[in-house]
């Protein structure tokens, strides 16, 4: 499903023009932005939880050059669904296949 | 790390933004997570623009084991929701850490640990050359006692002969002969046995040290260069605004026979054609800025129609700019934005395929009025193509 099927079925269910829904798309995500930069969890109930952690710095291979290096570290954004979700997308590709 | 904001206080965030009611983006945020649970269940996949986006992942089933009991238990076949950020967030969240690069470590540098390892190693090389050494001595104690046994031999024959030779004169001349023989072959066993033996003990002892230090050596030299090497930055990787056509044209100038430099011109002049020149070589001879030569074929398009092939013997004209090369005025933008768009009319026309790059370059220079001027020769379809180009464009 691509950012625009979504914004089409938000419109029709919340009556409201796509264009507005759009706006708040954005305004939501760039607060979320904001609180998962600030090293705080953000939970959408029923979906999940986003959050960060830092990744300490790694040895690595590099097979191309064959040689190790090491990787500096990185902050991950980590997301955990939400049990409801999962459950209830557990099984639902078998149920298709 | 474990501060987590309430769900209320993100609605209430969000309508302080927006300035929406508090509903509508509680409802908007509650449907997007049902309309995300049912494009998962439909398509496996949901994107969100500037966040990421949701994947449903398939997992077999497989047998595993309860970690508290070791029981075997059997996982069944399940989907995972994962979620991956989109790159700019990514980077938007690492801004910190940006200037870290990967940095390549000696190989062996796990290494520096191994390496105590590998000079203990000479050691049990070095018992090595002894056992060498010993089989000589062995050897040579083997001759050495073979010649004694030799000489054991033939002494007694040699003293039974003397003896009858002498016999009937005197048994006096015996003893005589008998002592320098035994005391020659005392002397020989003196003077050979711990001979031989102390010198290989003392070679090997020479030879190991100068062997470990130059073991050590070999092993050291390769490290210290391998540890001042550092990774390329992306930087060469990353194309720039201006610089990256100078990649593309290096590559057609590559095809061109060698460029050879006829000297530095001053543009507003004529230029005529010598073996080895092309549009490139000309353009860094007058403008020292290979990259515009689209300028100099924009006005001799009548001499030479495909750009790639040029006869000798023709003067082209190359234009003078306003500005200098490496600060162009808006006309001289315009000229040249005009002279890339021939270009890619040109190649097109042609069948090139570098004739994208060109349309690139100008849609990146924002010259509308350009565009604008050629836009019924302009291919509609190019050029959407091209605008959706975020980066360098990749000819196959």
């Amino acid at each position: 499903m691509t950012n625009s099927e979504l914004i089409k079925t938000l419109s029709s269910r919340l009556g409201q023009s796509q264009v507005e829904i759009k706006r708040l798309l954005k305004s939501s995500v760039k607060i979320m932005k904001e609180i998962i930069d600030e090293d705080v969890g953000v939970s959408i109930p029923g979906l999940g939880t986003f959050k960060t952690f830092i990744k300490s710095k790694r040895r690595s291979y590099n097979p191309y050059h064959k040689k190790f290096m090491v990787l500096p570290p990185k902050r991950v954004i980590k997301f955990r669904s939400s049990s409801s979700i999962k459950n209830e997308l557990k099984f639902t590709r078998q149920k298709n296949e | 790390m474990s501060k987590k904001i309430t769900f209320s206080d993100l609605v209430n965030k969000i309508v302080e933004e927006t300035g929406e009611s508090k509903k509508l983006i509680h409802d908007l945020l509650i449907e997007t997570k049902n309309i995300t649970s049912e494009g998962l269940e439909r398509d496996g996949r949901v994107n969100i623009s500037e966040l990421g986006h949701f994947d449903l992942k398939w997992h077999k089933a497989r047998s595993g084991r309860n970690p508290q009991t070791g029981e075997e238990i059997e996982i069944p076949a399940h989907n995972t929701i994962n979620f991956k950020a989109t790159s700019s967030l990514r980077e938007y969240i690492n801004r910190k850490y940006a200037h870290l690069k990967p940095e390549f470590i000696e190989e062996e540098a796990p290494g520096i640990t191994p390496v105590p390892p590998i000079l203990p190693e000479p050691e049990p090389l070095a018992p090595e050359p002894v056992p060498e050494y010993q089989p000589d001595p062995i050897v040579e104690e083997k001759k050495s006692v073979k010649s004694i046994a030799w000489l054991w031999l033939i002494i007694p024959i040699i003293i039974i002969i003397l003896a009858f030779l002498f016999w009937p004169s005197d048994e006096a001349p015996e003893p005589v002969v008998e002592e320098p023989a035994q005391s020659e072959i005392l002397a020989n066993d003196v003077e050979d046995e711990p001979a031989e033996q102390l010198k290989p003990v003392e070679e090997p002892e020479k030879a190991e040290p100068e062997k470990l230090q130059k073991k050590i050596e070999d092993i050291e030299q390769p490290v210290t260069p391998a540890k001042n090497f550092k990774p390329e930055t992306k930087d060469p990787l990353k194309p720039v605004k201006e610089p990256a056509p100078t990649t593309q044209e290096s590559v057609t100038a590559e095809k061109e026979p060698v460029p050879v430099k006829t000297g530095i011109g001053t543009p507003g002049g004529t230029h005529s054609i010598q073996p080895g020149d092309n549009f490139w070589t000309i353009a860094m001879d007058f403008y020292k800025q290979s990259y515009l030569w689209p300028n100099i074929y924009r006005v001799n398009q009548n001499k030479a129609n495909n750009p790639d092939m040029l006869s000798v013997g023709i003067n082209l004209e190359v234009p003078a700019l306003q500005g200098n090369p490496e600060n162009l005025t808006e006309k001289d933008k315009n000229d040249i934005a005009e002279g890339f768009i021939e270009t890619y009319l040109v190649y097109k026309e042609l069948g090139n395929e570098k004739a994208l790059y060109y349309l690139w370059v100008v849609n990146k220079w924002e010259a509308h009025e350009v565009i604008e001027k050629y836009k019924n020769r302009i291919n509609e379809t190019d050029l959407k193509s091209v605008e959706k180009i975020d980066g360098f464009p990749v000819v196959k």
